[in-house]
This record gives structure tokens, C-alpha cells and sequence, in this order.
């Protein structure tokens, strides 16, 4: 029964949990990267709710501010926010994720000019310098919500948060260690626990999770393979790649395993520190992050080997400069380490693709000889 | 691919051998023109075409040639070759007796105009090892070039620079997969914003960066050196400016192919004797042409503003022939977008501090490392716009570039609002396969005939 809430939540954007937490008078502000200290919004109850194309395919007004040449996920969003899906939200964060995603946020200031829309920088580089700013560009943050909401809060408050963040985070290690030898679930569950954790309040994401791993199941497959390269909530693509026998057993992408899966817990030091160190390093799973490449292959390496897979999917959206360029050289890495490696370039949520992708899926799975 | 050389060694072949052009008549240099391909051909053409004085040779031999023949010599002589990106001030290099600056869209376009088959083997060899065919082919190009360095077909940087993560993916990721292949440093920046904190950051970074870029070399920066260099760039700002000044005449005395001769020199040789020299030509040619009152067409029907980068495919084809069709060039991003200043410098330091702020202001740096880029890019250009008197706009459309194609539409709402029109092409600035040269002039003809000269006959007939 929770397995399917958690589905239902992941194909929608305003879930009857977000209707109560406004109901209650609590925010919602939404944001497109897990750099974003859940900690220092949910301290206040404001809602970090995690921008997504919810497998939206049509971009027909955002092609006219966006144009065809950008990432179909964030056209794909953009059309999302002009049509009115996130006016539940009272406030959006932008980071500079990627070309793309900076030019979705200038356009959607420059079609709705949104009441609050915070700057939240992140830097590009991990290092004594990048991190001291960025523990200081976090309590600007916090500055932030507090003037827009009138609100007030304590370290203590984000301490408290940060242990649940923490809880959870143990929690979906545990979730995914599920899937690695004798898999228990699908990776489409996967990627639907990810989405919803990122459109829950914690508490009530928590309940869900621990009695969704209650649930598992006989599952079928061909071969494992771990899903890497750019942000993918695209359920019903993986359910497809799955239903081939390719069953999807760990991701290092941002909607799923590198969400959470190198986070530190909390180690009761300077808790704005504490928390730049924590989502910077962990942001080193994106490939915006430079000066991190090796970072990111041992990841993938680490996660392949944990997993016992038999091969890697490294897939982008197409126009994604970041990933694609990524993933040409991890393939060229991996397949010297003797990973095999399928390179998806696809366009978000696109139907017209599915048929392409099967048949790409299916040769690789003849090549793992599975 | 595996036979042919890289960029760099080719070009400082060609380039040694224009060092030795003397003075052409007009029959002679068209038959030297016939001797190459057509894309080489024009490009002889319009560097010595006499409406540009000897500007074009000058800098051809003395910008050019030694920017890429220091590379090719610097190995010999056991200097170190940084890499630097389009967006780095190459004085800071220039500041180290024994490190020689190679900036990467400079290879990729004299690929484009100089050698047989362009950049394209290059494109190729690097869509062969699986880079996807959307990224920007200067980039694509260049990294195509460098790797052949692994089989000692090209000048293999020591060390690279990423000036600006994040304010061109594109142009930060070749560089990353180029150092990470070829197992070269690589040193980078972070402009997080516009604010203090940012500046603060970026400041750092960069006083970082010299320091590692110093050990890396073996040398610190002499006193003397980098103040003669900042001084050297002071020049060329005065100059740059009076240039600036020149181009409000209308009909505009400044030749359209001297915003790339102004920004090729920005890109390499800024700091150097030689750039000051090189500003000095185009200022002379163009007080000449101001003075005798040249302009190639019968009169300037429009004044365009290119908001981002021109094509560079075919010089004589686009910039002469738009100057010939009374089309002019003002300026653009590469060559405007940073608005030079001037800094007094005594010590070392203060040197260093002028380097910081220039490269926290440089083209498109500056647009791109702003909190919102659409918006800065489109202040910059409405003042641009407004100073030059352009009665138009054009964006080049470079389909690879997804920072400016994203905001494109704050922009021409931005220009629109203030009356200027903008035309967007379509098309790859330095792949000519992308869209043919007779397809742009086409869509430039009609915007300029059906819009910009519709629309000066109107205010005309308005104000009679």
C-alpha cells in the first residue's frame, strides 16, 4: 500500500500531504537541486519541494522563453510553472545548476517575476575557500526565509532536522541495499521513493519509506545495471528499460542514489558548516561540480561493485553539455576498467523515443550476454 | 584524423609563411587567393583587403603568428604552454617570462578560416570518441586538436585554466575532459555573482591560483614585468576606447572585420608591445577612413549590434560583404561585452588586483557570471545599443550555445522594448555545415531591407 502511495505521489506535483501542510498555514518553496539544506527550510516548516517535469512532455509556451536547442527537462518545468502546475508554491531557490537550468529560472523572473525567488549559490569548486563561502551563502539562506516569512530560526531547530535528514538518509541506504544482491524491488520504485522524498515533509516520507521496504517483491530481470549521468525522474522510462529484463539496481544520478548516498551524518560541529561540507561534497556526484571527474568514476565504480552489476547505463538529456560531455569520456574510463557501458542520449519524457531506447536496451543486454 | 596535425602545428606553418607576404598588388594577392581553397582564399582576401590598411597583415604576423608560434617555440625552450579559454585575460600569463598563453576558440578559429577542411576533422575525430554533436564545435574542435597531442601530432599544453565554471558548460568541460586525457593541471575560478562576498571568493581564488600557477612554473611574477604588462593593457584600453569613439560617426569609419582583429588581440597578445601596436593600426586606418569619409556602400542603412558572437566561417562573404551591402558591424559580445578599464599599478600587487577585476568584468564573464545573466546581457546591450546609435540587432543564433539561447527572449523583449529591432539567426559560428553562408547573408538582406531600412524610412517620413 505504501509502495503505491509513494507511486501516486511521484506522478503528481501538489500531493494531498503538501494540500495539508498548506492547509496548516506552513510554505512551500520550490528548488531544482540537492544542494539545498532540507534542514535549514524545514526548521521554520517551509517545504523544500523539488522542481520536476513529472513526465511532461508538452513545451510549447516554453519553447517561446526557453529555446529548442535547451535541455527538455527544464523546458519541460518551465512549461510546468507558466501553466500554473507549481502556483502552489510560495516562493522558488535558484541555483546555478547548468546553463540551463540558470536560463529557466532568469525566464521564469523575467514571465512571472515570482514574490520571492532567492539566489542560493553554489559553488562549482570543493575547496577551504568554496566551503567557507558556501556555509556563509547557507545562513544567507536562512536570512532570506526569515524576512520573507517572518519567521525565526535556531541552530537548534536545524539540528533537530539535520538528525532527521540523517535518519532518512540511513534509512534509504538500508532501502537500496535491498535492491543490490538479491534484488526486492524495481528501480521505477527506486526513482518514485527519490521523487517523493523530495515532494514529502520528512516526517511524513519517513513512515512511508520504512513501511514501503515492508513491501517486497519477487522481481524478475535479465541483468543489473546501475543508471548514472543527469537528473532522471523519468519513472515510466525506467519502467520500460526494466520490463527489457534490464533491471535498474542502483543510480548515482540526483534523483536517485547520489541524492542522498555520500551525505555525512551530522557530527555535532558548527552546524553551518557542518551542513556546507555536507551538501558540497555530496554535490560532487554532478557533473557541474569541477575538479571532480575522478570523484565521480570511483563512485560509479564503487556503486557498480557494491551492487554487482553487469553493466552501466550513462544516459543525458540531449543539449545537456554537462553529462554529455561527462559521459563520453566515463565511457571511454569504465570500458577500460572492463565495465560495459550503453550511452541513452534522449529527449525528456518523450514517447517518440521509447521505441529507439528498447532496441538499444536490448542490444546491450545481448552484449552483457543476458 | 591520426595523420593530420593539430591545429597549432598547422597553423604556425601557414602563419610562418604570411610572416614573409611583403606588399601585394590587388591582381597579385587575388592570384594567391585563387592558389588556396575558396574558404582560405577569402580569408587572404579580406586580411589584406586594402580597406583595412595593413591591419589585417599586421596582425596576422604580429598577433597571430606569434601567439602560436611562442606555443610551438615555448617547448624548446622549455616554457611552459597554458591553455586559457576564450574568458581569461592572457596578461596574466603574459606576466611570466617563462609561460606562454594558447587560447582555445583562437585554434578552433583559424581552423575555420585558414586550413583545408576547416575544424572539421577535428569535429569529427571528437563526435568519433563520443562527444555529442550539440556541443559547441569551437570547443568540439579544439579538443579534437589537443588530443592529438597524445601521438605527438600537437603542441600539448602543460596546464590548463578554466576561468568560469558555470558561465559556459561547455567550454569548462572540454577543458576538464581535455586535462583529464592528456593528464595536464588544470586551475580554476568560481564567479558565483554579482555581490561582495562573491568578489571575495573570486578573489581568492584567484590569488590561489597565481600562487599554484607560480610553483607550477617555477617563477614568481617579476615586479617590473607585470607592471609594464598592466601598463601595455592600459594603452590598448585608451585605445580601444577612442576606437569605441569612432564608431559613432555614421557612415561607421571603423571596417567591421576590426572587432575580431580588436578581440583576437584582447584574446592573446593584450599586455604586449605588440597589441599596442596593433591597436594603434585599426586606429589609424580608421581615422583615415573617417577623414577621406570612406564607407564601402553608398550609405549605412544599418548600424547592427551583434548581441553575442559573429560567424567565423568566411570573413569576405559575411563581414566585407555586409560592409559592401552598407550593412555595419558595430560590435559584439567578444569584443564589447568587457568594457576594459584603466587601473594605475605601482607594485605587483596592485597589478595582480587589476588582472582580478578585469577577469571578474570580462566578456561574457561578466553577462554570464551574473545572478541574472538574461538581464545583464540585456543592460549591457541596451547601453551598448544606445552609445553606438544601432538601429538593429542581430544574435548569431550559435545553436550550440545554451546559456544565450535560454535568455535570448529576455533579451529581445529588453531590445524590442527600446525599439531596436533583433534578428536571430541560425546557425554554428564556426561550422560552416551547420547553415551555408548564402543562407545568412539571405536572412540578413531581408531583415535589413524589410525591417531596419522600412523602419528608418517611416521615422524619416515621421519627422517630415
Amino acid at each position: 500500500m505504501s509502495l503505491s502511495k509513494i507511486h501516486e505521489i511521484a506522478s503528481t506535483l501538489e500531493n494531498e500531504y503538501v494540500e495539508k501542510w498548506r492547509s496548516e498555514g506552513n510554505a512551500v518553496v520550490g528548488h531544482a537541486c540537492i544542494a539545498m539544506p532540507k534542514e535549514v527550510a524545514e526548521a521554520v516548516r517551509i517545504l523544500p519541494f523539488r522542481l520536476r517535469g513529472a513526465g511532461n512532455a508538452d513545451t510549447s509556451t516554453a519553447d517561446s522563453y526557453l529555446s529548442r536547442y535547451n535541455c527538455s527537462l527544464c523546458r519541460s518545468c518551465l512549461e510546468l510553472v507558466l501553466n500554473g502546475s507549481y502556483d502552489f508554491l510560495d516562493g522558488l531557490v535558484r541555483v546555478r545548476g547548468c546553463d540551463h537550468w540558470m536560463g529557466t529560472f532568469d525566464e521564469v523572473q523575467h514571465a512571472k517575476n515570482p514574490e520571492f525567488m532567492h539566489y542560493f549559490k553554489v559553488p562549482h569548486l570543493v575547496n577551504g575557500d568554496t566551503l567557507e563561502f558556501f556555509s556563509n551563502e547557507i545562513k544567507r539562506l536562512k536570512e532570506a526565509f526569515e524576512n520573507r516569512f517572518g519567521v525565526e530560526i535556531t541552530e537548534d531547530e536545524i539540528v533537530r532536522y539535520a538528525k532527521v535528514q540523517d535518519e532518512i538518509n540511513e534509512k534509504m541506504r538500508e532501502f537500496y541495499r535491498l535492491r543490490f544482491k538479491k534484488p526486492r524491488f524495481y528501480g521505477s520504485d527506486a526513482i518514485a521513493v527519490v521523487v517523493a522524498r523530495e515532494s514529502l515533509p520528512s516526517e511524513v516520507f519517513l513512515q512511508l519509506l520504512e513501511s514501503a521496504m515492508a513491501e517486497k517483491k519477487k522481481v524478475d530481470f535479465r541483468a543489473k545495471v546501475l543508471l548514472a549521468g543527469s537528473p532522471l525522474d523519468e519513472i515510466e522510462l525506467i519502467r520500460k528499460i526494466e520490463e527489457m529484463g534490464a533491471l535498474i539496481v542502483a543510480e548515482t544520478t540526483c534523483f536517485g542514489g547520489g541524492s542522498f548516498w555520500n551525505m555525512a551524518e551530522y557530527d555535532g560541529s558548527e552546524i553551518y558548516d557542518f551542513l556546507a561540507a555536507k551538501y558540497l561534497n555530496n554535490l560532487k556526484i554532478c557533473a557541474r561540480m569541477f575538479g571532480e571527474y575522478a570523484f565521480r568514476k570511483n563512485f560509479i565504480k564503487s556503486m557498480a561493485v557494491e551492487a554487482e552489476v553487469d553493466g552501466v547505463i550513462l544516459q543525458h538529456n540531449k543539449f545537456c553539455d554537462l553529462f554529455g560531455i561527462e559521459n563520453a569520456k566515463l565511457r571511454m574510463d569504465l570500458e577500460k576498467d572492463g565495465i560495459p557501458v550503453l550511452v541513452l542520449e534522449k529527449e525528456y519524457a518523450s514517447t517518440a523515443d521509447i521505441g529507439r531506447i528498447k532496441t538499444r536496451v536490448q542490444a546491450f543486454l545481448e552484449r552483457l550476454k543476458r | 584524423m591520426n595523420e593530420i596535425p593539430g591545429l597549432v602545428k598547422r597553423g604556425s606553418e601557414i602563419l610562418r609563411t604570411i610572416e614573409k607576404i611583403g606588399k601585394y598588388s590587388k591582381s597579385e594577392l587575388e592570384g594567391l587567393a585563387r592558389l588556396t581553397g575558396e574558404i582560405q582564399g577569402h580569408t587572404i582576401l579580406s586580411f589584406l583587403d586594402k580597406r583595412h590598411g595593413d591591419a589585417g597583415l599586421y596582425f596576422l604576423k604580429n598577433v597571430l603568428s606569434k601567439h602560436v608560434n611562442e606555443a610551438v617555440k615555448a617547448k624548446e625552450k622549455g616554457k611552459k604552454v597554458i591553455l586559457i579559454p576564450f574568458n581569461f585575460p592572457p596578461e596574466l600569463i603574459h606576466a611570466f617570462e617563462n609561460a606562454v598563453p594558447l587560447t582555445t576558440e583562437m585554434m578552433s578559429t583559424m581552423g575555420a578560416l585558414a586550413l583545408e577542411g576547416e575544424g572539421e576533422p577535428y569535429w569529427d575525430y571528437a563526435m568519433s570518441l563520443g562527444i555529442p554533436d550539440y556541443v559547441c564545435s569551437s570547443n568540439t574542435t579544439a579538443l579534437g586538436s589537443m588530443l592529438t597531442a597524445m601521438k605527438g601530432l600537437e603542441i600539448a599544453p602543460d596546464a590548463m585554466i578554466s576561468a568560469c565554471p558555470g558561465a559556459c558548460d561547455a567550454n569548462s568541460k572540454i577543458h576538464e575532459f581535455v586535462a583529464e586525457t592528456l593528464n595536464v593541471p588544470e586551475f580554476m575560478l568560481d564567479k558565483m555573482g554579482d555581490g561582495v562576498f562573491d568578489y571575495e571568493l573570486y578573489r581568492k581564488l584567484f590569488l590561489n591560483m597565481v600562487r599554484e600557477i607560480e610553483e607550477f612554473v617555477g617563477e614568481e611574477i617579476d615586479e617590473d614585468r607585470i607592471v609594464k604588462v598592466i601598463e601595455n593593457g592600459n594603452t590598448c584600453t585608451e585605445l580601444y576606447w577612442e576606437l569605441h569613439e569612432l564608431k559613432k560617426h555614421s557612415p561607421c569609419p571603423v571596417p567591421n572585420m576590426f572587432t575580431m582583429l580588436s578581440c583576437g588581440t584582447r584574446f592573446t597578445m593584450w599586455g604586449r608591445d605588440e597589441a599596442v601596436s596593433m591597436f594603434e593600426k585599426l586606429l589609424e586606418v580608421a581615422e583615415k577612413r573617417l577623414k577621406r569619409g570612406e564607407y564601402p556602400a553608398e550609405r549605412e542603412i544599418a548600424r547592427s549590434l551583434w548581441v553575442y558572437t559573429g560567424y567565423y566561417i568566411d570573413l569576405y562573404d559575411l563581414w566585407l560583404w555586409m560592409e559592401d551591402n552598407g550593412i555595419t558591424y558595430l560590435t559584439d559580445i567578444l569584443n564589447s561585452g568587457g568594457f576594459p578599464q584603466i587601473y594605475e599599478v605601482f607594485t605587483k600587487e596592485d597589478a595582480l588586483e587589476a588582472i582580478i577585476k578585469t577577469s571578474w568584468d570580462y566578456q561574457m564573464t561578466r553577462q554570464m557570471g551574473a545572478e541574472n545573466m538574461g538581464l545583464r546581457w540585456t543592460e549591457d546591450f541596451i547601453y551598448l545599443a544606445e552609445d553606438l546609435n544601432a538601429n538593429c540587432a542581430i544574435y548569431c543564433g550559435h545553436h550550440a550555445c545554451k546559456q544565450s539561447q535560454a535568455v535570448f527572449r529576455i533579451l529581445r523583449d529588453g531590445m524590442s522594448s527600446k525599439g531596436i529591432p533583433v534578428l536571430k539567426l541560425d546557425g554554428d559560428a564556426w561550422n560552416r555545415r551547420i547553415t551555408s553562408v548564402s543562407v545568412l547573408q539571405e536572412m540578413i538582406l531581408d531583415f535589413v531591407q524589410n525591417v531596419v531600412a522600412k523602419k528608418r524610412r517611416r521615422r524619416r517620413g515621421s519627422r517630415r
